[in-house]
């Protein structure tokens, strides 16, 4: 399953390398930096810059060389569309290289950002950007039950596959009516659970004051967190400013 | 005399769209400190019996509700479910779905910061219950890589936590090996202690006879017997109620047919290996 590889590479690892420990506010910061560069340039030289001044440090911070690898093994299909794509239609070889390079720095980019934060410090960062309650809610409930939903969608596949229903046969069309006697279990399963879901929080007193209390929040920043702040600002710069050189 | 803490009054429920009723003309008082066994066959009404002390029906679950649910002296039509959990607690049967958070350890806050409980007194409380539960080393662990059991104890420990009055469990074994379902009957020793009132729903009678005060047996929706255990084990139709016998008392019934009648109705093994050798002793085989 390359997909599955594909989603592994952006969860959370826990906490063990450097990258993990830093706080996502600044961690943030960076992965917006290094996008918004990678999009606003377009010649293949600004692309290097990103790379080797923005993302490969970042990556020796994370200790994720390996993941990173297994990353670029499983997008190198994508980018050699990309690649070939553009270079069909501009015949331009450093652009297209750029357009693929553009690609890897984003994946890369957030498999770094995601694999080195919990969900829960995720949600520590969208309080502390003050959306609302009850959108940080409904996008950590997503979050959590992702998993959940696809352990439970393999088992309804599984169980249709052991009664002979073949997936992976007959033209594309055919494979996609194949999916039909998936769709609906699949979404029966869900709703129900939706129904359970509801149940469950108003049990948990879910709606009792207007004043929740939000326990758990992100710390202080560190010395080390202002450090690695200071460090994507000087990236930054030094990415826009050899890039108009 | 005290108030109950719970009280029904004649209640029959039928959900909406089913033909026959779930619960019928139910009537029982459950007093502070009580550990009540529930049991019956599949399908008898057990899960429908929890939903209706904490509110759940008629609130949540649409269908025809009559009679009355007094919890703690409030008719639970007069209150939201989300306010009456505070004093009762329902841990459900499916554990997968009541897991909401990310980490076992906010699973443990999360009803907690609903009250809206003061910070420090959170946090206090959760790293009590994670010890408590022995959860500390999952602390960070999101729901979806802990085991069955691990599930199942999160969720208990994050109702726990919340201290309610009345702590309802629906088949709290179903994911757990036979060694954690007695650590679990262990610890919900130590929460009577607290003065905790407990219902708990179960098909495995073995586990939690000992610590019941009381027994009720469900059959078509009616509440088919009501007493302290030993009145109700020792009944030897409780196997067409789609009731599995402690093996304890099956042993006892067995000696009763043979015409050995012990003095004292034993619901232990270890009480009725104490019956057995005093008696035995007493025939001075010598
Ligand atoms: N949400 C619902 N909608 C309609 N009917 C329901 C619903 N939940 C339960 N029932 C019906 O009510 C009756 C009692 O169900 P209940 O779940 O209370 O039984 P139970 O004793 O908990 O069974 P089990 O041991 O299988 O959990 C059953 O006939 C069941 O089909
Ligand atoms: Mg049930």
């Amino acid at each position: 399953m390359v997909a599955l590889s594909f989603l592994a590479a952006f969860e959370y690892e826990g906490k063990l390398s450097r990258l993990s420990r830093v706080d996502p506010r600044p961690k943030l910061i960076w992965l917006v930096a290094a996008m918004v560069l990678s999009i606003a340039y377009s010649s293949l030289k600004a692309q290097l810059l990103i790379a080797v001044i923005m993302v490969l440090p970042v990556i020796a911070l994370g200790g994720v060389a390996s993941v990173v690898l297994s990353l670029l093994k499983s997008t190198s299909l994508l980018f050699a569309m990309v690649f070939g794509l553009n270079y069909v239609f501009t015949r331009d070889l450093s652009f297209s290289l750029a357009m693929g390079l553009r690609l890897v720095i984003l994946v890369v980019c957030f498999a770094s950002f995601f694999r080195s934060t919990h969900t829960s410090e995720l949600s520590d960062l969208m309080t502390k950007l003050r959306i609302p309650f009850y959108v940080t809610f409904t996008f950590t409930t997503a979050i959590r039950f992702i998993p959940t939903l696809a352990m439970e969608a393999q088992e309804i596949m599984d169980a249709q596959a052991s009664r002979g229903l073949e997936l992976e046969r007959g033209s594309l069309l055919r494979r996609l009516k194949n999916y039909i006697p998936l769709l609906v279990p699949i979404l029966v399963c869900a709703i129900r659970r939706s129904y359970q879901l509801a149940e469950a929080l108003e049990s948990r007193c879910f709606g009792y004051t207007k004043k929740r209390t939000m326990a758990y929040g992100l710390p202080p920043m560190s010395k080390t967190d202002w450090m690695f702040l200071a460090a994507s600002v000087a990236q930054s710069a030094a990415v826009i400013l050899l890039a108009s050189m | 005399m005290p108030e109950p803490i719970v009280d029904i009054q004649n209640v029959t429920f039928k959900y909406a769209g089913s033909s026959a009723p779930a619960i019928v003309d139910v009537s029982l008082q459950i007093k502070r400190g009580e550990v009540v066994l529930v049991t019956g066959a599949s399908g008898s009404g057990k899960s429908t019996f929890c939903r209706l002390l904490n509110g759940l029906i008629p609130h949540f679950y649409e269908g025809e509700f009559s009679g009355c649910v007094f919890i703690n002296g409030v008719d639970t039509r007069t209150i939201p479910v989300y306010v009456l959990s505070k004093d009762v607690g329902l841990v459900f049967q499916n554990p997968d779905n009541q897991l909401v958070s990310l980490s076992v350890e906010r699973e443990i806050a999360f009803g907690l910061e609903n009250l809206g409980l003061p910070r420090e007194e959170i946090i206090k409380r959760t790293e009590f219950i994670l010890k408590y539960f022995g959860l500390d080393r999952l602390r960070d662990v999101p729901p979806y890589k802990l085991s069955g059991g691990e599930k199942q104890r999160t969720a208990l420990a994050a109702v726990v936590a919340m201290r309610p009055l009345l702590l309802v469990l629906d088949e709290p074994t179903a994911e757990l090996d036979p060694m954690s379902a007695l650590q679990l009957a262990l610890m919900l020793s130590q929460l009577r202690e607290m003065e905790t009132t407990i219902v708990i729903v179960e098909h495995r009678l073995d586990v939690f006879t000992p610590l019941a005060t009381r027994i009720l047996v469900f059959s078509e929706g009616q509440l088919v017997r009501d007493g302290p255990p030993e009145e109700v084990l020792f009944d030897s139709n409780l196997s067409s109620l789609g009731v599995s016998t402690p093996r304890v008392v099956q042993l006892q019934l067995k000696l009763e047919e043979l015409g050995i009648k012990l003095p004292i109705k034993a619901l232990t093994v270890s009480s009725l290996v104490d019956q057995l050798s005093s008696a035995v002793s007493s025939l001075d085989l010598r």
